[in-house]
């Protein structure tokens, strides 16, 4: 599958967001005032996300638009590619940061709750920016 | 690719959310048809040939 340029910027946009943004977490000290900031901002952001999508859910069945037709479900399917691909390049790019940058080692269940949120808030800037292209083949 | 999707719904009287609605399809699915921009599945350019009272040939211009 041949990535446009403008796909390339998000993709790896993202990526070098993803393993900074995990490095500056990374750098935080557990139980600080900074801490319990961040993780009621990321538990308040998921909990947003969640009540707008089914809120917009709702409306679209309320005026009879079907959830998903064949342009929607390309979608899926290019958006869920390129998240696979940037799960494996995030793991990677997080496993040589880990190595090379001096910080406090990163726990194992950040690292995976990282790498959740990461993917799915991939997940989500790919299907926003597919959608917004007309060809999806 | 063109299409002549938006002068048959003119013609009928049909909103772009009409016709997604009568294909059952997401309005933006058709606004992108129309506007060249993403090509339907064979399945799909029959129900809207189908639902604007007209042939896929007729529907879609190919530029050779």
């Amino acid at each position: 599958m041949i990535m446009d340029w403008k796909t390339q910027k998000i993709v790896f946009g993202a990526l070098f967001a993803g393993v900074i943004i995990t490095m500056v977490l990374a750098a935080i000290p557990v139980g600080s005032t900074v801490q319990s900031i961040v993780m009621l901002a990321v538990a308040i952001g998921v909990a947003a996300t969640i009540i707008w999508a089914l809120w917009k859910r709702r409306q679209e069945r309320k005026a009879g638009i079907p959830m998903a037709d064949e342009r929607s479900r390309r979608i899926e399917g290019r958006a869920g590619y390129y998240t696979f691909l940037f799960s494996i390049w995030f793991m990677l790019g997080l496993s040589w940061a880990v190595e090379e940058i001096p910080l406090p080692d990163l726990k194992v269940r950040h690292a995976l709750a990282i790498t959740l949120l990461g993917t799915a808030a991939f997940y989500f800037i790919m299907y926003w920016h597919f959608s917004r292209k007309g060809d999806v083949q | 690719m063109k299409t002549r999707i938006k002068e048959l719904r003119a013609r009928y009287d049909l909103t772009q959310e009409d016709l997604a609605k009568k294909v059952g399809v997401r309005r933006e699915t058709i606004l992108f048809i129309e506007k060249g921009r993403y090509n339907p599945s064979l399945q799909l350019a029959h129900k809207i040939a189908k639902a604007l009272k007209t042939t896929i040939d007729n529907l879609f211009i190919f530029d050779d």
